[in-house]
């Protein structure tokens, strides 16, 4: 596999009135052409504005600082008209909420052919026919007709699946989906999730997946990355992740997500073990996420974590290859490994 | 009217939409104030195009066997004649072409300028939002009556003077308001979804921030009409407006409301329909708001 994006060392800070708040802070990994990765995490942990930061989304009191190179070229804080070149023809978004993620006063067809017309310079009648096929390929019915309709014509699922199709048009080599299944109800999570997981197996796009819904993860990502607090926890394969977590977080976040509980009740139920059989309980993580302006020394997961001890508390851990790809960050998965 | 568009539907297939304006216009049509004051200004506007046309009377021509006469048919004085002896139905009419070209000229005027600006400012934001605005401030301190003097005594009285002194200043309202509605809807998904689709700067600003400006920014403008027409209207009074032999709804007003106790029509017609197009720019404006954002009544 040859390596897409690759992101080194990447810091996001923004210049509040309360004070510089750190929300990616040296953030480095890679993805490869065709792998599909989750980066998962609280919300506040600086996940999404590591992508907000590559495709120069950046509010203007935002400032990245990094390497980011993606298909060798490098594209962090490049001016708008040279990301224009690669934003929407290399690289699609799609966002958390479908019901602004369009301009109620176009009809979606226009806002599809536009995208067309920018980057392949097609005509208006190739693009619709393109968009049309698009439209099918997230499964629109009878998209010939829906072509002409306007947001508000579509349900919630449907205008996330236009977006979805916005984003492929030009067939990407990397889809960004921020979140795309948080504003949407459990049904639709899972059709939008199947559909995203079709595309990627039909059209072999890379695919960074931004959420903190870890059994989304599992059905469709390879690889795992947890972020808190501007920092990256814990990679891994989604195995790893889900039988191996070896970070105090990773596992707290595990505890505390439905499914995972019962995925994890399965891996405990052994035979003659029936005290745990339906009595797992969901646990919430003690604490707050840590205040952006005022992060704990040390490992800033320590007030939250029932195994801090010295160094947690004055010396922040970097990650560690732990076994072949899989790296954490925590001084004590370190010392169970070296013991 | 009936609807002749339409077709019949089968189960399998999409309705062709209403885009948000059509439903916005629907709506519009069964709020009856608004609906009535729409045709009564029709209404007005063609009186004013096509009246003095058929009175046998000039704007300017002095009828001296009546002078300061009340309304008569007879005489074709349909409103009676000013102190002049002058018509006053050709005149009121006349005047009104005037306003409502003032009126309707100056505030679509007032609405290019104020959309463009304030489109670029909120979606700019930072530093040249702050600059842009800025210079909207210093202008909006400029006293107001002191500068159309300072125009007149330049430039002489003209119809041309008032339209530049009126949209001079009603456009920076407009500027703030389109910078406010540009500044939340930039926040909005879809214009990021805009940017990481690789769309230009102008493109976003005309297809998504304006479009979306347009709603408030539309109730504002026929507000507006009513507000440059009392301005107009003002100006006249105080002798700074149209000149003679021209005339408009102020100026009427003006010399009318010298003559109210001798000669009440004089004051009577003009500020009749100057009213009643007030009244009628003001319900189509809250009719527009209620079709517009249709979750705030």
């Amino acid at each position: 596999m040859s390596q897409l994006l690759s992101i080194n060392n990447l810091s996001v800070q923004f210049n509040t009135e309360g004070g510089l708040i750190k929300a990616v802070r040296g953030v480095s990994f890679a993805i490869q052409a065709g792998e599909t990765v989750a980066i998962v995490g609280e919300s506040g942990a600086g996940k999404s504005q590591v992508f907000h930061a590559l495709m120069g989304l950046l509010p203007g009191n935002g400032k990245a600082q990094g390497e980011v190179d993606f298909f060798g070229q490098s594209i962090l804080n490049q001016p708008a008209r040279a990301l224009n070149k690669i934003r929407g023809k290399d690289i699609g978004m799609i966002f958390q909420d479908p019901m602004t993620a369009l301009n109620p006063y176009l009809r979606i067809g226009a806002q599809l052919v536009e995208v067309l017309m920018v980057h392949k310079q097609m005509s208006k009648r190739e693009a619709r026919k393109i968009a049309i096929d698009m439209l099918e390929r997230v499964h629109i019915k009878q998209a010939r007709q829906r072509i002409d309709s306007y947001p508000h014509e579509l349900s919630g699922g449907m205008r996330q699946r236009v977006a979805i199709a916005m984003a492929l048009l030009c067939q990407p080599r990397l889809i960004i989906a921020d979140e795309p299944t948080t504003a949407l109800d459990v049904t639709v999570q899972t059709e939008i999730i199947r559909l995203l997981k079709e595309i990627h197996d039909t059209l072999n796009t890379s695919m960074a997946l931004i959420t903190h819904d870890l059994p989304l993860v599992a059905g469709l990502c390879e690889r795992v990355i947890v972020m808190y607090a501007g920092h990256i926890v814990e990679t891994g394969s989604v195995d790893d992740i889900f039988y191996r977590a070896a970070h105090p977080y990773t596992q707290a976040l595990l505890a505390a997500t439905p499914s995972a509980a019962l995925l994890n009740k399965a891996r405990l139920d052994e035979p003659g073990d029936d005290k745990n059989q339906g009595k797992r309980r969901l646990q919430a993580i003690d604490g707050q996420p840590p205040d952006p302006l005022n992060l704990p020394a040390g490992c800033a997961f320590h007030p939250r974590c029932a195994y801090a001890d010295k160094p947690c508390f004055s010396q922040e851990p970097d990650l560690q290859q732990l076994a072949s790809g899989k790296q954490v960050a925590c001084w004590h998965s370190l010392e169970q490994v070296q013991s | 009217m009936t609807s002749t568009d339409t077709s019949p539907k089968h189960a399998d297939t999409v309705a062709k939409g209403l885009s948000p304006w059509q439903l916005a216009l629907r709506r519009l049509a069964r709020n009856k104030a608004a609906t009535f004051s729409i045709y009564l200004l029709l209404a007005i506007i063609i009186v004013c195009i096509v009246g003095p046309a058929i009175s046998p009377w000039e704007l300017d021509a002095v009828d001296w066997d009546h002078i300061g006469a009340a309304p008569d048919l007879v005489s074709k004085h349909y409103f009676g004649t000013d102190a002049n002896g002058r018509d006053l139905f050709v005149r009121t009419l006349q005047g009104g072409r005037i306003s409502l070209m003032v009126g309707l000229l100056a505030t679509a005027v007032s609405f290019i300028i104020g959309i463009a600006y304030g489109a670029i400012a909120g979606y700019a934001g930072g530093k040249t939002d702050a600059l842009m605005m800025r210079f909207v401030d210093i202008l909006y301190a400029l006293p107001f009556m002191f500068f159309v003097i300072l125009l007149t005594v330049y430039f002489g009285r003209s119809i041309w003077l008032i339209f530049i002194a009126i949209g001079a200043v009603e456009w920076l309202t407009m500027a703030r308001i389109v910078r406010g509605q540009a500044l939340s809807i930039k926040q909005r998904s879809f214009v990021e979804a805009a940017k990481v689709t690789g769309a230009s700067h102008s493109a976003i600003i005309k297809r998504h921030i304006i479009p979306n400006t347009l709603g408030p920014v539309i109730v504002y403008a026929t507000l507006t009409v009513p507000q440059v027409i009392l301005f107009e209207s003002f100006l006249s009074f105080l002798g700074l407006g149209v000149q003679e032999p021209m005339t408009s709804w102020g100026v009427l007003i003006a010399e009318g409301a010298a003559q109210m106790e001798s000669a009440p029509w004089m004051l009577l017609f003009p500020a009749a329909f100057l009213a009643v197009t007030l009244f009628c720019l003001n319900f189509i404006g809250d009719g527009l708001r209620d079709a517009l954002d249709p979750k705030d009544r």
